[in-house]
């Protein structure tokens, strides 16, 4: 395998033994708050490449067993302990009948004439019965469809019997088979007119939950676990229906549900309880869980990039990041930092006019020891103090000389971080590199890292797999160049993969503009940078409520701004602020960040208007005014 | 209509190129009085108005009138390309300025994974069927249509005027038109793509049937210049077990075939590993070529597959309309004989937005006319 990044392990063409020795184990980190992950149901929402599909099909019996055949492998020994730690394995196999049924893009289809959902109960009776039926066989190590007969299945039906009350495997296939050949019957119709009414229940939550199962090798004991995958792509209807009998029904095994984000109205993204993160204990929202875990993340990311590159042709026992420079301490950038220090203790003696005030700090720091980008650093964090107080020096009018310890007063780790950023942009040094920041770009989503981390590999084997190959570091010039293409081949494809793409880009070009403004004020007043925009509680509930209430300029904003929460371009999360506000921060994924030249530490953002957000959503970067701060 | 493959509806079959065009066309008004009615596209295309042009010149009695196909508004659509559009509406105008203008709109998906523009265009169809049973003929101009739009307005077109012809004897002519231009198409290539991959109404070829996963899937994408991404992901999401691809050649440049070969050498060699064996070479100026190439192809498929419960077949026109028309008819025609041995499909990737608009002269471009039902049959 050339760059084993480009594959996306939830992808069915990777098979199960693959998949097992790609998967991180740190995934199962999520479901630790979960009381009893697999006796209840437990929903679990993400932007697209989240990683949930890969979750479920981890429980689905032939990865189980793989992962208990493979226990010996000190590669894929974390996700056997994983496993068996939260009781998905015994020491013999799987101890969980995990079955799994994907929900097609033929659902919504049915839409057009299936009012009643008669079919759509129908088509997802018998695939939830098809499902199970493979997975049994898989867990006795049958073929299917081959050994259909060696399975036996018995239960009760309340009242009218959709699913069979007794029938072998090979009977209930038939069954189901022939409800799915209706379907296509119908769905292929060009006119034809073919009718089937379909199912008034859905039986198949009771039938799973219930039915006595026999295989080739007796009673099935195992705890169960239904998992249904892309609930996204139900229609509305579809889908209200589905959650509501899932919630009410309290089935007697695990009910996992796997859906994207967009799934949920604008409402419910944007509503407060969701928000304030407390609706039911058995929602995971990946991207939030991770965000309050980022060590986990950061150790659960890297372990999938290590696990990757070893799978890699030539690669061998390589360490992935041994191979990324941390650092830029070359000799040419060395003399590009003794410049800089040059160069900014001018802009300071010019800017400040040589005024005494400031002449013990510009001492202090000409005296300075160390390195010359430590010393660089040193005089760009001067040069911003002295800018802020100047900034207020200009309303006071205050000539007393700045002490040492005024210095280390007025000093601060955000300042250092603004000044470090500040100096590497002006001198088109490399700011993003390294495995913390590699980790950190991801905005929490597991495909966006194996995006960019696949990028980099991708230069790193070329490096290594020629016959004459010398195995160095990655520059991290290099890494920043690649991440920074990495960042721009997102912006690019959003259109294509938002809805409402055209807007959001447009929405995120002002928004972009604006945090790099703020940003790059020269008196760095939210050091280490503004990284994101905010509208008070008050307002979202009133973007929610007028345009419920037939304010259509408003309603392309809400779409907008669902949009992007949807797909992770914009984190939401509370802040509170003085005067007993509260508000609701959208901070910008971290990878458009690397596209707009921010930081991409959390905590910078600026209150905005709805009035203003209008603005930035009809004429984009237009919106913000050009204002040169640098005086 | 047969069950048996050795009689093929398309075949013998009307294909009015370039240099009978016009003699076609005249011949056909001379032997009725005819009311026609033209299907057009509000495209950019500078192809879009030529064949209406050229056939509304011809004299001929009775009423000439146009649908066009209006598409919901792109929000990624340039000024120029708007422009274009524009100027294509106002010669259609001028084209049937006396004529019965009707519009019809087809609310298109531009982002995210919707993929329903084929449903949609089947709906229109559904209702507004009074408007076609109206005519004597029917011309599907899909010189400026998206190709999921032209398909489907063909099959369900053509799948409607049979059973018109069944139930109530009333024979209406359909023939397909297109302005052809290899290098107008390259020049028209999207910018960006839609995430799903789209099946045409009536083609879903059962791909994600649980039931019946375990049956071979064969994939005959028809190769045009410009479709490596379509190709990838067309092929992630049917994970064909065999792959047929479907070379243009003979071709007008001779070269063009090998060229074709040539540039997704990598792709077809190194990632799908196809048989060299496997290729299929139908000519690029002759749709029903194409249409018996494939029809056989999956027929062979499906008689060597029947131990396995015979096979599903994907068609993936990429290449150009007319050899998409091809594709569709040999799709249509399995579709019809309902073998419990074979599914079929048509899979497709539908553009979400092109790039400023950089054609200009259709002076390459050239006319075909392709009669697909209708009196001919008799």
């Amino acid at each position: 395998m050339r760059n084993p990044f480009r594959i996306r392990a939830s992808q069915r063409t990777v098979n199960d033994e693959q998949f097992i020795r790609l998967f991180g184990a740190g995934a199962l980190d999520v479901i630790d708050e979960i009381s009893n992950p697999f006796g209840g149901l437990v929903i679990l929402r993400s932007a697209p490449g989240g990683g949930k599909t890969s979750f479920l099909r981890l429980m689905t019996p032939n990865p189980l067993r793989l992962a208990t055949k493979f226990h010996e492998d000190p590669y894929s020994r974390p996700t056997y302990d994983a496993l068996r730690n939260k009781g998905a394995i015994k020491e013999d196999g799987p101890a969980v009948l995990g079955v799994m049924s994907r929900i097609t893009p033929e659902y919504r289809d049915l839409d057009d004439f299936d009012r009643g959902l008669g079919m759509f109960r129908a088509l997802l009776n018998s695939r939830i019965v098809i499902a199970t039926l493979r997975a049994i066989l898989e867990r006795s190590n049958r073929n299917y469809p081959d050994d259909l007969h060696t399975v036996e299945v018995d239960w009760k039906p309340e009242v009218e019997i959709t699913i069979p009350a007794k029938a072998t495997g090979k009977e209930l296939y038939d069954w189901a088979a022939k409800i799915e050949q209706v379907f296509y019957g119908r769905l292929d119709d060009l006119g034809e007119g073919n009718g089937f009414e379909g199912h008034s229940r859905l039986d198949a939550l009771a039938w799973f939950s219930t039915s006595n199962f026999r295989d080739a090798n007796g009673k099935v004991t195992a705890k169960r676990l239904l998992m249904l995958d892309d609930l996204q792509l139900l229609s509305h209807q579809q889908r209200n229906s589905l959650m509501t009998l899932l919630t009410n029904e309290r089935a007697k095994c695990g009910i996992w549900v796997a859906e994207r984000l967009e799934a949920l109205n604008y409402q419910e993204i944007l509503s407060e309880g969701v928000l304030r993160q407390r609706d039911y204990e058995e929602v995971i929202q990946l991207e939030n869980r991770w965000a309050r875990r980022q060590k986990a993340y950061s150790k659960f990311v890297s372990q999938i990039a290590d696990l990757r590159a070893r799978q890699a042709d030539g690669f061998e026992d390589r360490d992935f990041f041994n191979l990324l420079s941390e650092s830029d301490e070359s000799a040419d950038w060395s003399r590009v930092y003794q410049d800089a220090c040059e160069t900014i203790r001018e802009r300071i003696e010019t800017r400040t006019k040589n005024n005494p005030r400031y002449s013990k700090w510009i001492n202090d720091v000409t005296l300075e020891a160390g390195n010359s980008h430590d010393r660089a650093l040193q005089w760009r964090t001067t040069e911003i103090l002295i800018e802020r107080d100047l900034a207020k020096d200009q309303r006071s009018f205050n000539f007393s000389v700045l002490s040492t310890d005024d210095y280390s007063l007025k000093n601060s780790s955000e300042i250092r971080n603004a000044a470090g950023h500040f100096l590497r942009k002006e001198l088109k040094a490399p700011i993003y590199f390294g495995k913390a920041q590699l980790s950190a770009i991801s905005s929490w989503n597991v495909d966006q890292y194996v995006d960019v981390a696949g990028d980099v590999f991708e230069e790193i084997s070329a490096k290594i797999t020629g016959l004459r190959a010398t195995p160095s570091a990655l520059s991290t010039e290099r890494q920043h160049q690649i991440i920074k293409i990495a960042a721009k081949k997102r912006w690019n494809g959003m259109p294509r993969r938002l809805p409402h793409g055209y807007d959001a880009r447009r929405f995120l070009e002002a928004a972009g503009k604006y945090c790099h403004q703020q940003t790059f004020r020269p008196t760095a007043p939210y050091a280490p940078g503004v990284t994101g925009f905010a509208i008070t509680m008050e307002d979202r509930a009133k973007l929610i409520e007028w345009t419920e209430n037939g304010h259509s300029y408003f309603r392309k904003l809400r779409d907008v701004l669902a949009s992007l929460v949807a797909n992770n371009e914009v984190e939401p999360r509370l802040d509170h602020r003085n005067k007993g506000k509260e508000y609701v921060v959208f901070y910008l994924n971290r990878l458009l960040c690397v596209h707009f030249d921010l930081p991409i530490g959390y905590g910078g953002w600026r209150e905005k208007s709805l009035q203003e957000m209008l603005q930035w959503l009809e004429r984009g970067a237009k919106a913000v005014e050009e204002v040169s701060f640098v005086k | 209509m047969s069950n048996d493959p050795s009689s093929l509806r398309w075949d013998p079959y009307v294909l009015a190129t370039e240099e009978n065009f016009d003699n076609f066309w005249t011949s056909h008004f001379d032997r009725a009085k005819r009311d026609v009615l033209f299907i057009i596209g509000r495209g950019f295309d500078c192809r879009a108005t030529l064949g209406s042009e050229r056939i509304c010149g011809i004299d001929g009695n009775g009423r000439r009138d146009a649908l066009l196909v209006n598409f919901s508004d792109d929000p990624s659509s340039t000024s120029k390309r708007a422009e274009m559009m524009n100027e294509n509406v106002e010669r259609y105008k001028a084209i049937f300025r006396e004529a019965e203008f009707y519009e019809l709109c087809i609310q298109s998906m531009t982002s995210g994974h919707q993929t329903g523009t084929s449903r949609r265009v089947s709906n229109i169809v559904d209702k507004n069927k009074d408007i076609f049973v109206a005519y004597d003929d029917i011309i599907i101009d899909i010189s400026a249509m998206p190709r999921i739009v032209a398909i489907t307005l063909m099959v369900k077109l053509l799948n409607f005027l049979d059973q018109t012809y069944l139930t109530h004897g009333k024979d209406i002519n359909l023939h397909m038109l297109t302005a052809e231009s290899v290098l107008a198409d390259k020049i028209a290539t999207p910018t960006s793509l839609s995430e799903g991959v789209s099946k045409v109404v009536g083609f879903s070829g059962e791909l994600n049937g649980v039931a019946n996963e375990h049956i071979p899937r064969i994939w005959f994408p028809v190769f045009g210049e410009e479709q490596l991404e379509k190709l990838n992901r067309i092929r992630e999401e049917i994970r064909p077990d065999e792959i047929c691809p479907v070379i243009p050649f003979p071709s007008k440049n001779p070269r063009r075939g090998d060229e074709i070969i040539n540039l997704y050498r990598q792709t077809l060699f190194d990632d799908f590993q196809i048989d060299p064996k496997n290729m299929i070479y139908a000519s690029e100026a002759n749709p029903f070529e194409a249409y018996k190439r494939i029809f056989w192809a999956i027929v062979r498929y499906r008689d060597s597959l029947r131990e396995l419960g015979g096979c599903k077949a994907f068609v993936s026109p990429l290449s150009s309309k007319l050899l998409s028309v091809g594709a569709v008819l040999a799709c249509y025609e399995h579709r019809n004989f309902r073998d419990d041995l074979l599914k079929v499909g048509i899979t497709y990737v539908e553009a979400a937005s092109y790039g400023e608009p950089l054609q200009s002269i259709p002076s390459q471009a050239e006319l075909y006319s392709m009669w697909i039902r209708g009196e001919w049959e008799r």
